[in-house]
């Protein structure tokens, strides 16, 4: 047996069967142990979103705008100022993809325990028996495990057969489809129309994702379906609560303001000083200013910078 | 914009490559194999195909289908008679086929999930058991359903019958007798955990079988009740099998056990080198067992070990006896090979392997 499986199918399995045999639905247990591994990996995705929100506000801070139009011929030069950028603001850019790739073998792991728990052939039954501990559950009394879940069968793709209709409706498939359209939407963050490449992207992926969640929806059994639904849910509902989901993303009158012009309209419309009558349109806010100053003065703005600058402009798309 | 369009939809394949995967096991189940009536010819059906083997060679006399078809994957061990072969595959679909030209003579499709058990050929009825939890009996003239009978769980097991009444055990914890007239429960018994590989209907008026509970279980064919129960070390998945009043059966536990079917004690034990998932084969010289890590070895009947041959494959199938000889299924065999025949002292005599 090797190390995947020792630590993390195994385990899974044996959980979830744990929670089958107390709970006794195979529906209600898939979506528990969704939850449950939802939770336990919430830190590493809490982690990852304050990696790429720094990343973003990075991207729009105006110090790595400037050091990419000034740099733009020379690559290498580029690169250099935009690490050292990232060091004076103290944005690590891998610090995102860590939690990412220490939260991928736990997704890819909770898929695959649910597949092999599932078991409808003799050969996954088989496996099955291997992976459960010895002594801590009794394969003989779950097995068959009650693969009905509402009018499901979990272990067969799921199809409604309505009276007067001779084919089935794949609601879970639809429902997929709509939860990770749904999910995508709601997580993208707030979209900068002068951004057309990004916001292009942000499309394409709004589009291809819940249509290929979809087809597999379609296609495997409808556990994993219960399964992709759950864990759309349960994202949505982690993001939301770290309030960082754009509900106006899902609103089909809302459009975007593009983030410049709304910066500059903030500041115009900014009461301004006494002391000059004129408004004033700033080419470089006050938060962009070299860092020159001592430790404490420095830390304020690198917070300042990462935190602050695109509240302004980002508030109008929350 | 064009070319982000096209590393985004590679991205999608890709993606749906690598999912789709994920979602599939290599293999589902190991081959069935069985031999005709006249025992010239070796019926097997595995992944792609149903294979219709000479036992005297190993040449193949024609697969089923022709071309391979993904969407058709047999793993239940075919039952044939001189004009019929029927195989059900794991898209819920029976098929009944002409021995000769392997033209499709009729198919049913009325089953909602996949046949995993062989069919049983008994009075022209065709009995098949489905995944679903229905066994089927149809005619074996046009595949016409006679009558089906529902147990609460899947059937995964081949069924024996005596002529007037059919055995099987269900995943839902029962045996179960069903008068092959019309489908009506004769009785059941409660095996206390899933029977799921079959039975055998012994000339003493017992059945014996195994389950998922780790124990063989004799049981009387007229009533049901249970004579005595086995409790093994492993999960007994094979078939016991029975001669001259003693029992065998091996375990995933790489245990042989001899049984004895008045007592319910064991005569004796041996190890095997693997875990095993097949019923042996009774040869005239002792018994035939194959194990999981390829061994294939001879076993006299006071347990004596007599020879062992090994294959680069997984064995989980039972040997089959055709005739004088014994004959192999191989599970991701290497180069494809599929089937390997033996003779009753261990000599290899030909192999087949599946043509690409």
């Amino acid at each position: 047996m090797d190390i995947w499986q020792s630590l993390i199918l195994q385990p899974f399995i044996n959980v979830m069967l744990f929670i089958y045999s107390v709970i006794g639905n195979f529906g209600i247990t898939i979506i528990l142990f969704t939850i449950l591994i939802r939770l336990i990996t919430h830190p590493l995705m809490v982690s990852q979103i304050k990696s790429s929100t720094a990343m973003q506000e990075l991207q729009s801070n105006p110090r790595w705008k400037e050091i990419q139009v000034k740099y733009k011929n020379d690559k290498e030069k580029l690169a250099q100022e935009q690490m050292k950028l990232q060091k004076d603001l103290g944005v690590n850019p891998f610090a995102s993809c860590l939690p990412l790739l220490i939260q991928f073998p736990i997704i890819i792991g909770l898929y695959q325990s649910l597949q092999q728990a599932i078991v409808s052939s003799p050969l996954q039954l088989l496996a099955l028996q291997r992976h459960v501990y010895p002594g801590f559950l009794n394969i003989a009394t779950l097995i068959p495990i009650q693969s009905k879940f509402l009018w499901m069968d979990l272990g067969q793709p799921e199809r409604l057969y309505i009276p007067g209709l001779s084919f089935g409706i794949p609601i879970m498939a639809i429902i997929v489809l709509a939860t990770t359209w749904l999910q995508s939407r709601l997580m993208q963050p707030a979209q900068d129309p002068s951004n057309s490449q990004a916001n292009m992207l942000g499309g394409m992926m709004n589009i291809y994702m819940p249509l290929l969640m979809g087809y597999l929806g379609l296609t495997l059994a409808s556990g994993i379906s219960l399964y992709f639904i759950t864990s759309n849910l349960v994202g949505v509902g982690q993001y939301a609560l770290l309030g960082k989901v754009n509900w106006k993303n899902v609103n089909p009158f809302y459009k975007p303001v593009p983030v410049a012009a709304s910066k500059n309209a903030a500041r115009i419309s900014r009461p301004a000083p006494e002391s000059d009558p004129k408004p004033t349109v700033t080419s470089k806010p006050a938060l962009a200013a070299p860092v020159k100053n001592n430790g404490a003065v420095a830390n304020k703005v690198k917070k300042a910078n990462i935190t602050k600058p695109v509240k302004s402009g980002s508030s109008k798309y929350k | 914009m064009k070319l982000s369009k096209i590393k985004w939809l590679s991205f999608v394949v890709l993606g749906s490559m690598l999912l789709s995967a994920c979602s599939t096991l290599p293999q589902s189940s190991w081959p069935g194999v069985s031999a005709d009536p006249q025992n010239k010819f070796i019926y097997t059906a595995y992944a792609g195909g149903v294979f219709k083997v000479d036992a005297t060679n190993g040449s193949m006399s024609w697969r089923y289908p022709e071309k391979v078809d993904n969407a058709k994957q047999f793993y239940a061990t075919p039952a044939s008679t001189d004009t019929l072969v029927v195989v059900g595959d794991y898209a819920n679909t029976l098929f009944g086929l002409d021995p000769e030209t392997r033209a499709e003579k009729w198919t049913f499709t009325d089953a909602k999930d996949k046949f995993i058990g062989g069919s049983l050929i008994v009075n022209n009825l065709v009995l098949a058991p489905s995944a679903d939890g229905n066994l089927y009996a149809l005619s074996a003239a046009d595949g016409k359903l006679k009558w089906k009978f529902t147990s609460n769980g899947p059937f995964w097991a081949t069924p024996v019958s005596d002529g007037s009444m059919v055995y099987i055990p269900s995943m839902d914890h029962n045996l179960y007798a069903i008068n092959l007239e019309d489908g009506t429960q004769a009785w059941k018994a409660d095996l206390g955990a899933s029977g799921i590989y079959g039975l055998t209907l012994a000339s003493d008026g017992n059945i014996y079988l195994t389950t998922l509970g780790s124990e063989v279980l004799a049981i009387t064919s007229h009533r049901g009740d249970i004579v005595w129960r086995f409790a093994t070390t492993g999960s007994p998945w094979a078939v016991p099998v029975f001669k001259d009043g003693v029992v065998y059966v091996g375990d995933l536990n790489n245990k042989i056990y001899a049984i004895s079917s008045t007592s319910g004690k064991a005569n004796w034990q041996v190890d095997a080198t693997g875990p095993i998932a097949g019923a042996p084969a009774i040869t005239s010289k002792g018994l035939v067992f194959a194990s999981e890590d390829g061994t294939v070895f001879g076993v006299s009947f006071t347990g004596q070990k007599d020879w062992n041959q090994t294959i680069n494959g997984k064995l989980y199938s039972a040997p089959v006896l055709v005739g004088d000889t014994v004959v192999v299924g191989v599970t991701s065999g290497d180069k494809s090979l599929l089937l390997v025949s033996y003779d009753a002292s261990g000599k290899q005599l030909w192999s087949f392997t599946v043509p690409q």
